[in-house]
């Protein structure tokens, strides 16, 4: 079986075909991690066409404001929808109908939507980015949650929602394995950004580094900083010769901090996070990425993703050729299919509601991501109970500045170093 | 001890950059006697037009409605790029100048503050419309190579580049305005407008003169120090403007020199945190970096003692009226019973609106107070509301005290952070004030907001706001099974009412009389007999203690707290809407709660029109109403529905 | 650019105030070239406010006033200077930060005779490099009217010359405006307080009294008839 990633290596600014996707970081800077869709013979068994009476799958997701505007998870979500119901035979055999609500980014407007798709009786919601998810809202209402991104403490502990992907608790945990396994790290030195989401992701990291007995010093800069000043914080981390430097910068802070060890002449090993591993960004840098990792990026493009795009470009209303994967559009792809496969056998016996189709997703013990790929088990770390997945793929740059699967493309994930 | 001589060396690009726009914003006030908190957004616009035309030869334009950009065919050249970006320059600061601060010359300072949030809100949003991708590398300009301090240690030599054309920058200005006729003639509108009149020379066209060029070294900034950091919407809007308005107050808006002096140093001092942090132990994790200008800030009110240089200015301050509302309590009571019926009668969205409004409403209130009736401008009132979230956390989570007594008890917390907010402000006032708050919001918001310890860790599984309950009586908003329970409204509600019938008495009372007197003329309320000094605080002190109440509503009704509800851009927002409904009187509280953003008005336009709309182009909207409510009507909706009925036989209106 | 029937000055039924509210009503006057008028009046009648409306600081309320034939527009208030008028005003409106030779500089509009407006105030050429603000009373008035004539007005207003002045320097520039005028042909219309000294250096005189024209007469008319002085001034009763 072929192992390759692919996911959301690209954040594609104005592509070719007009539609951009804006992704200023702004006071609020999430860490996304793309999802890993290893490509196996093919996409699954086709099932039979729905049949039954559609189930209203409401969709949150932040678009339009600033720092959060992620309008191609909306677009992954309605194509995969699209796919299950030609491919998957929709979810337990009912058609898939989508109902989209946009949320701008506020707690009001959070629960605006949340309150919406309750009035419109909705089955079940699935949450692209929504930082402010009210989930009291939904579960008092009895509408179970899948979300794709966990973003505040509180979404990790979340009992009837769950999460495709662990965002910081995966990518921060299995940074610190690979610098403990594959590096044999001692200690590191930690680069970082002192804003609010940037500090809860360090936390996160420096108590996985805590819980794998390494050693680091915490060198933290702006949002503003010049190229000579991300010099001056990577200079600053590397002072005493760490094993490895991870950088914690996302958006503008990945090109400077990969500069600057460029600038620096250093050729310690440097991990970051995978917005950094993203066109724009390898444009900017060129050769001086070489010898990056990214927790969360991969390099590939695989067979799923040309099925992906296929109904991707339904939905935005383009040609196959000029569909857009990149940004997370795969994330909500992989997350809504997921969700349709593990509720196929639903459609032989039983009831299918949105609360029987979540709790066939929730509780599927042993089954794989859409496409054969991780496999997930929604609460497997019982202190996080609502993350289904930890394991992310890593990618490196190579000489050229070409960004390739890290290890063959294989998964890590870092759940012996939860904190 | 090279260690920190090299790091200086390395901070002096963004000194450069903070020293170069708080001259802009010195010329500004020199010659209009504006304080632009917009500055930095001219600069990001100009720096985001620049990069459209040499990445992809579009010159984009900033009208919601028109074509979104001309396209030039493929990059342009270097020098037609920068000319028509320097163009652009001039021609923003012109235009902004003519239709907004040239209507506002004669308004009290408050408006000009609030309109220069409208064009800050509007432009930023405009950048986010027309730029898909906002974060952007451009490419680099002036030379960057390393240059060579000691050993091993190298500098890239762009910020030295940046920090000698502001140093050139600083000479040009200064010799400009002490030998040209055209620095004299402005230095003599600064000082005495009539006096400039009658000698034949225009304050206006000095004015706009003054603009046209501070406008065009934002440009310049813009484009020159972009390729030095990577550009991103809040680049200069927010995170520049801050240290810059430092610099500016350090050189009292009124020296060149000493502007740039101050912001080089920011910077540099700003860089060796970089190596400081690491070195001393007890040195705060979080915030220091930001927090550093804003000591700088007070630093300089309070040592220097300076205030800004007052405008000679012919200005026939009107202050907004503050009329005794004339509510009977059949009035009010009917108004709750409505509300109340409201929560019971309309649908979930509808209620979730109302909600939003209420809660709005009680922080208006909690501005009619200290900015409405006491006349003093606070950026960052959401950050009392901020500290009263997160005490109710500890207060009603931690310590489980129970329903009524944790909320008080955390708008006391407010209470005490308002009287803290209030002795600078004894010293300090207008303008000063205003950035005196608005660096402490930024300052709060990093050393407290964003700080995990406070707002919870992954690990920690958040902050949690247990629901209110009153005699057994569960009164959360959501419950098992139960939507949005009326009772939930009720309380706020009620909680409102209460308010409302406070402020209303204090506007009666004694006290609100000498607060008003204060706002008209502090010497003459001295004169008269007033402690202004109590007065002050009194009124910090209340109006932090409403704004607490609202901020721990806002947590009940979450039953969590975040940085973004009680950050810098939520304190902008509450004070734009405050004004626009009235910011002196109760019921323009009340009308700033009703259109608020997701509030029933928003929330009913949305159910006619169609929901899915972009937060973006609201945002915009937002900025342009700001803008055109401070030029056309500074006493709000409410002032206006007010003038409509009064019989008005005595009362003239200046031209 | 005609002058309308001779007269640099001309206001016709005037109503001027603050805020739409008048406190000088129906005001006829007029000032003609080389003529010195003084404006005359007990506190609060509207002197001062007068003198503001006519050089456009102050918008008019009704009535028009016209200055060397044009209206003045208020909201181009520095264009009427640029035509000719200067007007000292009441606090001398001098720009205390900058030196005198700058304040000289700003009231010179190229082609005038700064020299010429120098020779009259020969005191000041020592304090040129000197800070407004650092200046005494009497020299700060001085350079007030230095800079107005050094723009060689046609018309010149002088709002209350003689406030805090020593007697004896008063005394000096009083006469000073009546020389000036005879000199150059230039109008002036004067606020004074020290009345009989007024009506020494006039031709003719107004007084105002609660915003409206008392007594308008010849100012060698009104010495003789200090009667009808007081009883403008003090009211009826007074006597």
């Amino acid at each position: 079986m072929e192992i390759g990633g692919s996911g959301m290596a690209r954040h594609s600014g104005r592509t070719s075909s007009g539609r951009g996707r804006a992704r200023s970081v702004g006071a609020l800077a999430v860490a996304t991690v793309c999802l890993a869709s290893v490509v196996a013979a093919g996409p699954s068994a086709a099932a039979p066409k729905p049949t039954g009476p559609p189930l209203r799958i409401g969709i949150i997701n932040s678009e339009g404001a600033p720092g959060l505007d992620f309008p191609e998870l909306t677009e992954g979500f309605e194509a995969a929808g699209l796919y299950a119901n030609d491919k998957l035979g929709g979810f337990g055999g009912r058609t898939v109908e989508t109902v989209p609500c946009v949320a701008g980014g506020t707690p009001e407007s959070s629960q605006q939507c949340a309150q919406q798709l309750v009035d419109d009786g909705v089955d079940l919601v699935m949450v692209g980015i929504d930082v402010f998810t009210d989930f009291t809202t939904l579960e008092a209402a009895g509408i179970p949650v899948v979300g794709t991104i966990p973003v505040l403490p509180g979404d990790y502990q979340q009992q009837h929602a769950v999460f495709t992907t662990g965002g910081n608790l995966s990518i921060m945990p299995a940074i610190v394995r690979i610098a403990k396994e594959d590096l044999g790290a001692k200690s590191v030195g930690l680069v970082s950004t002192d804003n609010a989401a940037g500090n809860v992701g360090l936390k996160l990291m420096t108590d996985s580094l805590d819980k794998a007995g390494i050693e680091y010093t915490v060198v933290k800069g702006g949002d503003d900083e010049t190229d000579a000043g991300y010099q001056g914080l990577v200079r600053t981390a590397t002072a005493d010769g760490p094993d490895a430097l991870i950088s914690l910068y996302t958006g503008a802070g990945c090109t400077g901090t990969i500069r600057a060890r460029a600038s620096l002449g250093l050729d310690i090993p440097a991990i970051a996070i995978a917005t950094c591993g993203t066109e724009e960004v390898l444009d900017a840098t060129g050769d001086d990425a070489a010898g990056w990792i990214f927790g969360g990026a991969s390099g590939e493009e695989t067979g799923l993703v040309r099925v992906a795009k296929k109904y991707l470009a339904k939905v935005q209303g383009v040609s196959r050729k000029k569909a857009d994967a990149g940004g997370l559009a795969l994330v909500g792809f992989v997350a809504l299919a997921s969700v349709a496969e593990a509720s196929q056998d639903l459609a032989a016996g039983g009831e299918v509601t949105g609360t029987s189709v979540f709790d066939a997703f929730a509780t599927a013990k042993g089954r794989r991501l859409w496409g054969g790929g991780q496999p997930y088990e929604c609460g497997q770390v019982a202190e996080y109970p609502a993350v289904c997945a930890f394991a992310i793929p890593f990618a490196v740059v190579g000489p050229g500045g070409k960004l390739k699967p890290y290890e063959g493309g294989k998964l890590v994930d870092g759940i012996p170093y939860l904190p | 001890m090279t260690d920190y001589a090299f790091y200086l060396l390395l901070g002096s690009g963004a000194g450069a950059v903070i020293a170069m726009l708080g001259m802009g914003l010195v010329l500004t006030y020199r010659g209009s006697g504006v304080v632009n908190f917009a500055y930095g957004a001219i600069a990001t616009w100009v720096a985001y037009v620049f990069y459209g035309l040499r990445a992809d030869g579009d010159y984009v334009l900033p009208f919601p409605g028109l074509p979104e950009r001309i396209d030039g065919g493929d990059e342009m050249a270097f020098v037609p790029a920068i000319a028509i970006s320097l163009a652009t320059a001039a021609a923003l600061g012109l235009l902004v100048y003519a239709f907004v601060f040239r209507p506002l010359r004669l308004a009290p300072a408050l408006a000009k503050v609030v309109a220069s949030v409208g064009v800050l809100v509007a432009v930023l949003a405009m950048v986010q419309l027309r730029f898909e991708s906002t974060i952007l590398s451009p490419a680099k300009i002036l030379p960057s190579e390393p240059v060579t301090i000691a050993r091993d240690l190298t500098v890239p030599r762009d910020g030295f580049w940046l920090a000698g054309i502001a140093i050139t920058l600083a000479i040009a200005l200064w010799a400009v305005y002490r030998f040209t006729r055209f620095g004299l003639a402005t230095r003599a509108a600064a000082e005495d407008e009539r006096g400039a009149i009658t000698l034949g020379l225009s304050p206006d066209a000095l004015a706009a003169l003054n603009w046209t060029a501070a406008a065009v070294v934002a440009g310049a900034v813009g484009i020159l120090a972009s390729p030095l950091t990577q550009l991103s919407p809040l680049l200069f809007t927010a995170l520049y403007l801050v240290p810059a308005l430092g610099a500016a107050l350090i050189g009292r808006f009124t020296s060149f020199g000493v502007t740039c002096a101050a912001g080089l140093a920011i910077g540099m001092v700003q860089s060796t945190f970089v190596q400081l942090q690491v070195d001393v132990s007890w040195w705060p994790e979080i915030g220091a970096r930001e927090g550093l200008p804003f000591l700088a800030i007070v630093g300089a009110l309070v040592l220097l003692g300076s205030r800004l240089p007052t405008r000679g200015s012919i200005e026939i301050a009107r202050l907004p009226r503050a009329p005794i509302a004339r509510a009977r309590a059949a009035e009010l009571g009917l108004g709750y019973a409505a509300t109340v019926a409201a929560f019971f009668i309309l649908p979930g969205g509808w209620r979730i609106a109302l909600l939003t409004s209420l809660i709005a409403a009680v922080l208006a209130l909690s501005l009619v107070v200290l900015t409405g009736f006491l006349g003093q401008i606070s950026l960052a009132q959401m950050a009392f509301a901020g500290i009263a979230g997160f005490a109710l956390a500890r207060f009603a989570d931690d310590m489980r005290i129970p329903f009524p007594i944790a909320p008080l008890l955390a708008a006391l917390v407010a209470t005490a952070f308002g009287l803290l907010v209030g002795l600078p402000a004894l010293r300090v006032r207008g303008i000063n004030l205003a950035i005196v708050t608005l660096a402490g919001g930024v300052a709060i918001q990093e050393f407290v907001f964003k700080n995990p310890d406070y707002t919870g860790s992954i690990a920690g599984g958040g902050v949690r706001i247990p629901k209110p309950e009153l005699f057994g009586i569960d009164l959360g908003l959501t419950v098992k099974g139960a939507l949005f329970r009326p009772a939930f409204g009720v309380m706020v509600t009620t909680v409102l009412l209460v308010l409302v019938v406070a402020v209303m008495n204090l506007r009666r009372a004694t006290l609100g009389r000498r607060m008003l007197a204060v706002r008209a003329n502090e010497r003459a309320a001295a004169a008269a007999g007033i402690d202004v000094a109590r007065t002050k605080l009194v009124a910090f002190a209340l109006s932090a203690f409403v704004a607490g109440v609202g901020g721990t509503l806002i947590g009940y009704r979450f039953g969590t707290i975040s940085d973004a509800s009680y950050g810098l851009f939520a304190s902008l927002t509450v004070l734009a809407f405050a004004y626009i409904g009235g910011i002196a009187s109760v019921g323009g509280a009340l009308i700033a709660g009703a259109v608020t953003s997701g509030g029933i008005f928003f929330f009913a336009t949305q159910e006619i029109v169609g929901r899915g709309s972009s937060a973006n182009l609201e945002l915009f909207i937002g900025g342009v109403a700001l803008v055109a409510m401070a030029v056309l009507n500074p006493e709000g909706i409410a002032g206006a529905l007010r003038q409509s009925r009064a019989s008005r036989f005595l009362e003239g209106r200046p031209r | 650019m005609t002058d309308h029937g001779g007269a640099l000055l001309k206001v016709s039924g005037l109503d001027a105030g603050y805020l739409g509210v008048p406190v000088v009503r129906g005001l006829d006057l007029t000032v003609g070239p080389g003529e010195v008028v003084a404006l005359l009046g007990p506190n609060g009648a509207g002197k001062t406010t007068t003198l503001l409306t006519i050089s456009g600081l102050l918008p008019a309320i009704a009535g028009s006033v016209k200055v060397l034939g044009e209206p003045v527009n208020p909201r181009r208030a520095h264009r009427v200077a640029r035509r000719g008028l200067a007007h000292v005003l009441e606090r001398r409106g001098l720009f205390y930060g900058l030196t005198a030779r700058e304040n000289l500089r700003l009231g010179h509009r190229g082609g005038a005779d700064l020299a010429r407006a120098l020779d009259y105030f020969p005191a000041l050429v020592p304090l040129l490099d000197r800070q407004a603000g650092l200046l005494s009373g009497g020299e700060q008035q001085m350079l007030a009217l230095a800079r107005a004539l050094a723009g060689a007005p046609r018309l010149l207003l002088v709002d209350e010359l003689s406030l805090g002045l020593a007697p004896i320097i008063v005394e000096t520039l009083l006469p000073l405006m009546r020389t000036i005028a005879h000199d150059t042909g230039t109008g002036v219309l004067l606020v004074e307080q020290h009345v009989h000294q007024a009506l020494e250096i006039s031709d003719r005189a107004y007084v105002l009294v609660h915003g409206e024209v008392a007594v308008a007469a010849a100012s060698d008319e009104l010495v003789r008839r200090r009667d009808m002085l007081e009883v403008s001034y003090l009211g009826e009763n007074a006597l």
